[in-house]
């Protein structure tokens, strides 16, 4: 398996805060990183440098080999699902999959349209196909996000807290079609706090703590193995409010 | 006063509808304009700009913003020939109208595309929009929506202010209210049926914005 | 000299009542009309037509189009929230540069010798002054026929006498068309070169006359005068013997 990203000594500051210091991490083609750490560890940040969406203060991302400057250098490779859906409200469910496709990769009405109706079946909600976002539930709407940075067939899909603005349930609903893209062997990156729902697809978990990897290793090995003060403080705390 | 007496104005009732035409011309082209300057200026207003033309269009709105629609309307009509540009009463109205309006709804694009969520943009830059693909498919459509009201009051309003060009040569509804006033100086039957269709035409502008917000309304959360 | 208006043969009927019946005039331009005649006579029909209002059944009104027409009615019809001035100024602001209204303005006011009454309100003003004020507005708006519906109906004789000189007194000062309807020979004597005599139903011109005395010779001790108050006043008695044969 190639590696598709490989970090080195990155560092990233707002203002005189800094967030991200001298980190360096890979992920290579297949894996399912799972990026957990308390609220401020910079997990978020992290993510967000990689898909070009924050600048970088110091070091580098390679995607590929290219250095991530800005979103024009992920696209195409990299595709995002935030915590807020940032669904197109003025589009319908179908056309938040068909319209990107038609825009950015020319795809002809017909076929766009076969495409976006797969990915709907495959996230189970091709029934509200005509319908707009704002008429799903929170699972659902996270799961259209998902189907459309599918569509778009990157290289990998990072979710940011995608499941933190649900209800257990729905949270629930949207691990599972994660859950059914690992199967398929999408490359993934996921930030979240809900540790129990990754510990099944997970293949690597990172452990952010104060803008650095405080400790990665497998599930069973952060989980289970691992011998670290801080991890341990932070899966006491969790535990708790994961269900 | 003499009790109102609507039958003086019977004689001169044929020369209605050329000036409602008028007025609903200067009233239509002016909003047309202002709603092309409007979402042009709003949206260049957004984004980080070269100095001089982010000098140019503050100037521009806030001119229009900080002096009387009147004064515009001399300057534009009576003051422009003095540079050697001559003007056509009616296009002196339309343009005066829709860049008077339009200085106004450009504010409202403005702070309608700033209230669009951060995460449209980002959205969409992760799917490979470039940033005038973003602002003309994913922002503008939604900040739009959210100015709808706010420019269908405007259109009122330019109707209104219409009665401003009066002062030009050209013939609209206060102007017509006027020149009846000299022929039969009964100045309560005009004004009256003057103010009645002014009226008529703002209301039916309230329907037509309701009715165009309830269209545009499924998609809004 | 040329005519500025006329009316060939002119028909027109309202409902089943004979309005006007086969009238031919002319009005001279720069020239005051005087049209004299018992109420109910058609003469409301004959300035609408003149005014571009009304239209003829058969007949022909030439010079009529276009032309700008400025009114003075029996009331003054004066807006009484307005200054002497401001009532001008209310017309004149539409169709005049500010400039120049104001010196049209002070101009008229001076003639009709109200410069005094400037910011006075109508109510402050007498009837005779009312219609001078309306007198005055009408000169002052452009235009090309004066017309003067039975101005001085409502006022006692000296008043109207007076307000004859002052119409004569701005039309002096600058001579344009003035058609003036009035049931008064003495005040078509006084100011008109053409006095048109109507009888009532159906509406007929009784006589034409043509009066080329300067105003400032017209007074009715004047023989000329005297045998036209006369011969119109023995016209018009004619008519109503018509109609009450046992008079």
């Amino acid at each position: 398996m190639g590696e598709l990203i490989r970090i080195s000594n990155l560092s990233k500051s707002f203002a005189d805060t800094t967030v991200l210091q001298s980190l360096d991490m890979q992920v290579n083609s297949g894996e399912i990183v799972a990026i957990i750490g308390s609220s401020g560890s910079g997990k978020s940040t992290l993510v967000r440098c990689i898909a070009g969406l924050e600048s970088v203060s110091g070091g580098e991302i390679l995607l590929d080999g290219e250095a991530v400057v800005n979103t024009a250098s992920t696209y195409g490779k990299v595709g995002m699902v935030f915590q807020n859906f940032n669904l197109f409200p003025h589009f319908t469910v179908g056309e938040n999959i068909i319209k990107p496709l038609k825009t950015i990769l020319k795809m002809k009405d017909d076929i766009a349209t076969e495409k976006a109706k797969t990915l709907l079946d495959k996230v189970h909600i091709l029934d509200k196909f005509e319908q707009y976002p704002n008429s799903l539930s929170g699972g659902q709407k996270q799961r259209l996000a998902i189907a459309r940075a599918l569509a778009m067939e990157p290289e990998i899909i990072i979710f940011d807290e995608p499941t933190s603005s649900l209800d257990p349930e729905l949270a629930h609903e949207v691990f599972e079609t994660i859950s059914d893209l690992a199967k398929e062997g999408q490359t993934m990156l996921i930030v979240t706090h809900q540790i129990n729902a990754i510990r099944r697809f997970a293949t690597r978990v990172v452990f952010l703590n104060k803008g650095k990897i405080e400790v990665e290793g497998t599930p069973d090995y952060i989980f289970n193995q691992a011998d670290n003060h801080i991890l341990q403080q932070f899966l006491k705390q969790v535990d708790f409010a994961d269900i | 006063m003499t009790n109102l007496d609507f039958t003086t104005l019977l004689p001169y009732i044929n020369l209605l509808p050329a000036a409602i035409a008028i007025t609903l011309q200067v009233g239509l082209g002016g909003f047309i304009l202002a709603i092309v300057l409007a979402i042009v200026v709003g949206s260049l207003r957004t984004r980080k700009l070269n100095w001089a033309v982010h000098l140019v269009l503050t100037a521009y709105v806030e001119f229009f913003r900080g002096t009387p629609l009147l004064v515009q309307l001399f300057v534009v009509y009576y003051g422009l020939p003095s540079f050697g540009i001559r003007i056509e009463p009616m296009i002196a109205a339309i343009v005066t109208m829709g860049l008077n309006s339009g200085a106004y709804l450009s504010e409202v694009v403005r702070a309608s595309i700033l209230s669009v969520d951060r995460g449209q943009y980002e959205a969409a830059a992760m799917l490979g929009y470039n940033s005038m693909q973003t602002i003309s498919q994913i922002i503008l459509p939604q900040a739009l929506r959210i100015a709808v009201p706010t420019f269908m009051n405007g259109f009122s309003s330019i109707i209104k202010e219409t009665s401003l060009i009066s002062v030009l040569p050209v013939i609209e509804l206060t102007k017509l209210g006027n020149q009846i006033y000299a022929k039969t100086y009964h100045p309560f039957e005009i004004y009256i049926t003057m103010a009645i269709i002014y009226f008529v035409m703002t209301y039916s502008v309230t329907f037509l914005a309701k009715w165009l917000e309830r269209r545009l309304s499924v998609w809004v959360n | 000299m040329g005519y500025l208006i006329e009316f060939e043969q002119v028909n027109k009927t309202l409902g089943q009542t004979r309005i006007l019946n086969d009238f031919s005039f002319t009005i001279d331009e720069n020239k005051i009309f005087c049209i004299i005649g018992p109420s109910g006579c058609g003469k409301t029909t004959i300035l609408q037509m003149l005014a571009g209002i009304e239209h003829p059944d058969q007949g022909l009104i030439k010079g009529s189009i276009g032309k700008r027409v400025s009114y003075v009615f029996q009331e003054p019809r004066l807006l009484p929230w307005k200054t002497v001035a401001g009532n001008l100024d209310f017309i004149l602001r539409d169709v005049l540069p500010p400039v120049e209204k104001n010196k049209l303005i002070d101009h008229y006011l001076k003639i009709m010798g109200l410069d005094g009454y400037r910011d006075s309100y109508p109510k402050a003003l007498s009837g005779g002054m009312k219609q001078r004020l309306a007198i005055c507005r009408a000169f002052a708006y452009p235009h090309d026929i004066l017309l003067l519906d039975e101005p001085f109906k409502s006022l006692d004789t000296p008043m109207r006498l007076g307000l004859v000189r002052h119409v004569i007194k701005l039309w002096l000062a600058a001579p344009r068309t003035i058609v003036f309807v009035t049931h008064d020979i003495i005040e078509a004597l006084l100011l008109g070169h053409r006095i048109m005599v109507l009888a009532a139903r159906p509406t007929e011109i009784l006589e034409i006359i043509d009066l080329d005395m300067p105003h400032d010779r017209r007074n009715m001790g004047e023989e000329l005068l005297g045998s036209l108050y006369a011969k119109l006043l023995d016209l018009l008695d004619k008519e109503n013997k018509k109609y009450f044969p046992e008079l």
